[in-house]
This record gives structure tokens, C-alpha cells and sequence, in this order.
């Protein structure tokens, strides 16, 4: 029973390694990133790696010291999935092919299929992004919207860096001074803002401050006209 | 020991933005930049300046700003270093152009 639990572990630590690489990539949507066939195949290879490392150090019957039977095997078991994860990541050597210096190891592979991880999670996640913000920011003024939107959501989320905050103002002056239209603006506005604190919020943040960011109507509705107060009462 | 309360949820990005607003100018080049790499592709600053026609210093002011705000970033594998758009940088520029597309 202990071998298997053994086995177990040693996969779990390689698979969690994986994933918290993955949801530190896609920090707004963590669900979303470990939910693909590239992010799945990622994560096996993690386990595969840490199995594969605890194969090896019973093969040649390392102990590291530990004399007492269980405690060696969780030795192994810690080591096996710490350090595969650690020799996966590495480079031996760096290449130069033309211009280009290529990094030469268990990373490359690594490195290659991130890659595929990122353009599934993208690709997936590019077409619900883009009709939930044409939805969420369909009728939300850019101007009345800019400073607002992202203050409450910030307000909201209460624990983003500073340096963060900083990035993100810096996205929207680039869009404030673009030369675009309004709808565009908010548009970007919305994917920048959901990026940072994830489609939930923004939702939540758009339904909440409501009226106030949509543009001034000229023509105010007979049920608006009814509720303002009388020029002389 | 006594506990600072937190002070800053959002002051930080309001600050920033208010400080721009009164020293910037608009500009579209940001944003031209980003289309042209989200169309061409990877490319270092010389092949850049002669895609989007842009004057050397008001290029490379550009860059900085979309550097700064995470959207593009330099590719130092390669000898003279390629510009690249970051993931958000990409899902931006996709949607100004389908957006222009949309709209023309």
C-alpha cells in the first residue's frame, strides 16, 4: 500500500509543479489554463518526469543516508519529484544557429510545449474572451469609464501590486491617447481590465456601476424624464 | 504589534494615470506598432521603423511605453534582438484589427 501511495506522491509533485506554473502564467483565469489537451499533456509529462526520476533512484537503490525503510522512501519520493522537475527546467549548453543563441537541454522540450499549452489556452480562451467583452463593454462610455471601471475593480480585487497597478495605468494612457474610436477604446479597456481581474469582476464591476458608464443620452427616456425633479419644486 | 491598515487598493493606478494625463500627448504610434507586429510578425527596431514609417526617436518612444505597459517585449536570444508582442500585447492588436475590419 505504502509503494503505491509512494508513487502516488511522487506523480502529485510533479504535477503540481506543473500546474502552478501554469496558473502563474494565467493568473486571471487558473481554471481555464489547466482545462486543455496541451495543459493536461503538460502536467502527465510532470508526473511521467517524477515517476521516471523515482524509477531511476530505485534502480540503483539511493538512499541518501536514510537507513530506516519508510523514511528512505519518502526521501526518494521528495527528492525524485523536486529534483526531475528541477533537471527537466535546466539547459546543459547554449547553441549559437545563425544569429540566434539556443538553449540546449530538457528545457527546450519543456519550453516547446508551453508553447502549445499557451496558443490551446489562447485560442480557447481568445474566443470566449472576445464575445464577453463585446457583451460586457457594449454600451460603456470610454471616457466615463477609464478611471471609474478600473478603480472599483482594483477596489474590488484589494491585493494587487503596486508595480502592477503601475502597468496596467500604463495601458490605459496608451489607449486614451490612441487615435481610435470610442468603441475600440472600450473594448481594450475591458480586455486589459479582465486580464488583470479575471470576467467575473468586470461583470460584477459593469452591472454595479450600471448607468453611470454609459454615454450621456440626448434623448432621455420618458421613465428618466419622469424621475428628474421639476425645474421649480 | 499594531497592524498598518492598507492604504492603497487602487491609488497607485488612479495617481499614475492623473500624472500622464497632465504630461502626455496622444499619439497613435503605440498602437501602430502593435498592428504591424501582430501582422508582420517578430521583427527588430531597423526592419520595424521601415514597416510602420515612423521617425527613429517617436518609434522608440512608442516602444518604451508599450514596453512599460507589458505588451511588447525584446527577444535577447536573437543577436540584434527582436521585438515581439507579448500574449496580452497579441489579444490587443487582434482586437483593434478586427474591430477596424469590422468597422471599415
Amino acid at each position: 500500500m505504502d509503494a503505491i501511495l509512494e508513487w502516488l506522491a511522487v506523480g502529485m509533485i510533479g504535477a503540481a509543479v506543473g500546474a502552478v506554473e501554469l496558473i502563474s502564467r494565467y493568473k486571471d483565469e487558473p481554471d481555464n489554463a489547466l482545462n486543455s489537451w496541451p495543459a493536461v499533456f503538460y502536467l502527465l509529462i510532470n508526473a511521467l518526469a517524477s515517476a521516471g526520476a523515482l524509477g531511476l533512484i530505485r534502480v540503483f537503490n539511493w538512499d541518501f543516508g536514510v537507513s530506516e525503510a519508510g523514511a528512505a522512501g519518502w526521501t526518494q519520493v521528495i527528492l525524485a519529484g523536486f529534483g526531475a522537475m528541477a533537471i527537466l527546467r535546466a539547459s546543459l549548453f547554449t547553441v549559437k544557429v545563425g544569429a540566434e543563441s539556443v538553449p540546449i537541454g530538457p528545457s527546450r522540450f519543456l519550453e516547446a510545449l508551453l508553447i502549445a499549452v499557451d496558443q490551446g489556452v489562447d485560442r480557447k480562451r481568445a474566443q470566449g474572451r472576445s464575445a464577453v467583452v463585446s457583451k460586457v463593454m457594449r454600451d460603456i462610455s470610454f471616457e466615463k469609464a477609464y478611471l471609474a471601471l478600473p478603480s472599483y475593480c482594483l477596489a474590488l480585487m484589494q491585493n494587487l501590486p503596486q508595480a502592477e497597478q503601475e502597468q496596467f495605468a500604463r495601458k490605459i494612457n496608451l489607449i486614451r491617447n490612441a487615435k481610435m474610436s470610442p468603441r475600440i477604446k472600450s473594448l481594450l479597456l475591458g480586455l486589459a481590465l479582465m486580464n488583470v481581474v479575471g470576467e467575473g469582476v468586470l461583470k460584477a464591476a459593469v452591472e454595479h456601476l450600471g448607468e453611470d458608464l454609459k454615454p450621456a443620452s440626448p434623448n432621455p427616456s420618458p421613465a428618466r424624464r419622469s424621475d428628474a425633479r421639476p425645474p421649480h419644486a | 504589534m499594531e497592524n498598518k491598515p492598507k492604504s492603497d487598493d487602487f491609488g497607485t493606478f488612479l495617481e499614475s494615470v492623473q500624472r500622464s494625463e497632465k504630461r502626455e500627448t496622444p499619439s497613435n504610434i503605440p498602437m501602430r506598432i502593435m498592428t504591424a507586429l501582430s501582422r508582420f510578425g517578430t521583427m527588430d527596431l531597423l526592419k520595424l521603423m521601415a514597416v510602420v514609417d515612423i521617425p527613429p526617436t517617436e518609434l522608440l518612444e512608442g516602444f518604451i511605453s508599450l514596453q512599460a505597459a507589458g505588451l511588447v517585449r525584446i527577444d535577447e536570444s536573437v543577436k540584434r534582438g527582436v521585438i515581439e508582442l507579448t500574449v496580452e500585447g497579441v489579444q490587443m492588436a487582434q482586437t483593434i484589427i478586427t474591430s477596424e475590419e469590422e468597422q471599415a
